[in-house]
């Protein structure tokens, strides 16, 4: 990594020389980096911008005998079969709803989690801390639906054994909708804190100890340092993943909620995903299913733009 | 060395005449040109080219099966995926039958001319005929035959009733109910009066599987893991479960029952907390005392009847995946099945899955090549349905003595030898895998234990088993409406009364449009 770096600021500050040394030549000069580059390039050309021409089936009605290309044109009338359906426009609702509570109350916890990690001097405690915060990822949604099935059962669930032992009555977390985006939101954000931290904890571990020294020098106390040098340092991240975070909002997490839902929940809880599976895939709807993802993946560009913008304008951080 | 030539001369002769013998005499085939057919059956596992079951019916057939293995899980996807990409198989089965019509549509489906199936594959033509009699017009679309109806043999079963046979005793009644007034007070028992005596108020009289046995001693075929459209025939007209009047009364009993705390409140999220779909955990733990979970197979204590091993010795039958999972929770429990219950009309009813599971359809090319649709019905016909048992056991198991032995070749009931009774699917590796389930009487044990039983018995079975155009288009959209009205008349979150203001809004989303087809369609195929 740190190689990486500095290989990149030597090439990254010599000065086009002037002259007749053209443009070519300076490619050429820096082949090797662009060697670097081509993997990349490759792999997004192929499988990123070419299949960007079946998107064209979200305006076909797509025949097998024909193909994709051969495919008569039907204009628009995918999209308006889409937007007609009558429930299209809950579910849609329900989709960027439970991504903005999500991205509110979850974006956060794994930020507070990386600085608790690094305030820890004990090594060993550290690291198994770390360890045991990572596990729920690797856990996939079809065993926790089950497990938290049982878990929040009104009746056996630990939780509201312990919420009927101090007087209170006992919620149905997955079948009332009243409450099933919170737990939506909660079961999500344990299972992903953990994980997400890391990111947050690599470049805590990037600050220069320098700063931290003068600091103590100056006699600041850890609150102190914490708010004028680590938060500072970590705003270009915190500010990468917002954006992408944004990007994310018309995503659902279909194995989450399909492994959770049920018919009494549908109401708050059917999102894009679980829909489109339910009515496009299962029915060899190719042209339906391709067309709700163009109008989700639309709207993320909207979204991911207009964030960078003003991520731009309040500081100099951006993707772009 | 002279010695063990001639005995591996003789060893060479007799296997000769024992390949001759399995060979027969070559049939009408080998005069005629050989066949290349791509072929897409159902596959658990991938077919080897060099199977040697593949290799025998090439030969006997004198055609070259190039074999397409796909995914069960998603079978239709992926073939569909395959004719996206422009291939076309020329023989394939259609797991979902809703997707025939999908097929049709797409114009990659072949028409069948009329008389062809009668004149190339007479044993299937004639198993179907008569023992699913108007089955075979499931496989046309505007009067033209596209698809092979692939029926069930073990679909004649309705689901079962269970109920926990130490509860019964310990709340004082003498047997299973018969009528659904006996039902509900049976079930009001169960949960007031602490029938696993630990004296808690722990345990409910049914939660969400059961529910079925309600619904069908009202005469309305319904069941949670139906994802399909059932109809109900009343007086001349076809209507969709979903809306059928009586259901009003069932939902109006059911309601007052949660309300009583009879009817488990967490049915919302079901008897099933994961793992094999089948299984009640609420009723494996004790939760309730009543389930219609699964079906017969998965309920059958170990030992209930007998399996006879390949040297005659009798043991009894392995467990179905519940009563195994009993036996390792619960060992104590003792469960018993009673019959479908007699509702306020004074008809027995209970949900029974449709017999109709799948077609089978020839690529659109086969159209114009007659001789290769009629080949390749004569090996369906032979390996699904000849009636030299032998044979078609062969065509299906793989070779006697060597993959399987007869243990009592009258009842078809069968061993595997080891390995082989360790590797599922391995006939499919063989090549024996180009024949489909037939709606044969079923003779085995395990089906003969069903008659006993009594499951053959008073099951609802759906006027229509196929999928129209309109169900296709509208059916996501209205299964999740029936779900979520089910859902909140039970629970009260709407009143009983509503239920007539969500017919009217049913129809409205679609439901009329797929009445008027189902009963188009219904008026074509079925003159009376």
């Amino acid at each position: 990594m740190a190689a990486a770096s500095s290989l990149f600021k030597r090439y990254a500050l010599q000065k086009a020389s002037p002259g007749e040394r053209g443009v070519f030549q300076q490619y050429w000069k820096h082949r090797h980096l662009f060697l670097l580059l081509l993997p990349g390039l490759v792999y997004f050309i192929v499988f990123r911008y070419l299949p960007i021409y079946g998107l064209t089936i979200a305006f076909k009605d797509f025949r097998f005998l024909e193909g994709i290309w051969g495919s008569p044109w039907v204009g628009l009338d995918v999209f308006q079969n889409v937007f007609s359906r009558a429930d299209f426009w809950e579910v849609f609702r329900n989709t960027f709803l439970l991504s903005i509570y999500k991205l509110i109350f979850g974006f956060a916890p794994p930020i507070l989690f990386a600085l608790l990690l690094n305030e820890i001097r004990n090594a060993f405690y550290k690291k198994a801390v770390q360890t045991i915060s990572y596990l729920p990822h690797f856990v996939s949604w079809v065993v926790l639906g089950g497990l938290f099935i049982q878990f929040l059962s009104p009746s056996i669930g630990p939780i509201n054994i312990l919420l009927k032992a101090m007087g209170l009555k006992a919620i149905y977390f997955l079948g009332d909708p009243k409450w099933f985006r919170t737990t939506l939101v909660v079961t999500d954000i344990w299972k992903s804190m953990g994980w997400g931290s890391i990111i947050y904890l690599a470049s805590l571990s990037n600050i220069d100890t320098a700063m931290y020294e003068a600091a103590d020098i100056d006699g600041a106390n850890r609150w102190q340092k914490m708010r004028s040098i680590t938060l500072p340092s970590l705003s270009p991240v915190i500010t990468i993943m917002l954006i992408l975070a944004v990007g994310k909002l018309v995503n659902d997490n279909f194995d989450q909620i399909f492994n959770m839902y049920n018919p009494a929940v549908y109401s708050v809880g059917d999102v894009l995903g679980t829909y489109t599976y339910r009515e496009g895939l299962e029915n060899m709807s190719y042209s339906y299913a391709t067309a709700v993802e163009l109008f989700k993946n639309v709207i993320a560009f909207a979204l991911v733009y207009s964030a960078n913008k003003i991520a731009g304008k309040i500081n100099e951080y951006g993707i772009w | 060395m002279k010695r063990d030539f001639r005995k591996l001369f003789l060893v060479m002769l007799a296997g000769l005449f024992v390949i001759s013998m399995a060979w027969g005499a070559p049939g009408s085939f080998a005069k005629e040109k050989r066949i290349k057919i791509n072929w897409v059956p159902y596959s658990i596992q991938p077919t080897d080219p060099n199977g040697e079951i593949l290799k025998w019916i090439e030969e006997k057939f004198n055609a070259d099966i190039d074999v397409w293995n796909m995914d069960e899980s998603k079978f239709d996807e992926m073939v569909s995926l395959r004719m996206a990409a422009g291939e076309i198989p020329d023989f394939f089965r259609i797991s979902k039958v809703a997707n025939l019509g999908n097929y049709v549509n797409q114009g990659v489906a072949a028409v069948i001319p009329n008389g062809y199936l009668k004149k190339y594959a007479p044993n299937i033509y004639k198993c179907i005929q008569e023992n699913a009699p108007g089955f075979m017009d499931y496989g046309r679309i505007n009067g033209k035959m596209y698809g092979i109806p692939i029926v069930s043999p073990t679909n004649i079963f309705h689901l079962p009733l269970v109920y926990r046979e130490d509860w019964l005793k310990k709340v004082g009644v003498a047997k299973a109910p018969e009528t659904l007034a006996e039902f509900e007070k049976l079930m009001y028992k169960f949960a007031k009066e602490d029938p696993d005596g630990n004296g808690k108020k722990d345990t409910y009289g049914l939660s969400n599987t059961g529910m079925a046995a309600v619904f069908g001693a009202f005469g309305v075929p319904l069941n949670r893991w139906a994802k399909d459209d059932y109809f109900v025939k009343r007086g001349n007209r076809i209507l969709n479960a979903a809306v059928a009047p009586e259901l009003k009364s069932a939902l109006a009993l059911l309601h007052k029952w949660y309300q009583d705390g009879v009817l488990d409140p967490e049915f919302i999220t079901g008897e099933n907390t994961g793992g094999y779909w089948a299984l009640s955990h609420a009723f494996i733990n004790s939760r309730i005392g009543f389930s219609c979970s699964g079906n017969y197979y998965h309920w059958i204590p170990a030992g209930d009847y007998s399996q006879v091993t390949p040297d005659g010795k009798k043991i009894p039958c392995d467990p179905g995946a519940i009563a195994k999972e009993i036996g390792l929770v619960n060992p104590a429990m003792k469960y018993a099945f009673g019959m479908p219950l007699q509702g306020p009309n004074g008809q027995r009813g209970i949900f029974q899955f449709n017999r109709l599971m799948n077609f089978y359809a020839f690529g659109k090319q086969v159209e114009k090549d007659r001789a290769k649709m009629a080949r390749i019905l004569q090996i369906f016909d032979f390996a699904s349905a000849s009636p030299d048992l032998d044979q078609r056991y062969r065509a299906q198991w793989g070779i006697q003595g060597k993959h399987w032995v007869w243990v009592d070749k009258e009842h078809e009931e069968k061993n595997f030898l080891p390995p082989y009774d360790k590797q599922d699917g391995y006939n499919h590796r063989l090549g024996a895998c180009l024949w489909s389930d037939m709606p044969f009487p079923p003779k085995q044990m395990r089906e003969q234990w069903a008659y006993q039983h009594g499951l053959n018995k008073y099951g609802i079975e759906s006027v229509i088993q196929f999928s129209l155009p309109s169900m296709v288009k509208y059916g996501a959209q209205l299964l999740k409406m029936r779900d979520q009205m089910l859902i909140s008349i039970i629970t009260g979150d709407k009143p009983v009364e509503w239920f007539d203001q969500y017919v009217k809004d049913y129809m409205r989303a679609g439901g009329a449009e797929v009445e008027k087809e189902v009963n188009q369609w219904y008026k074509a195929n079925h003159k009376k």
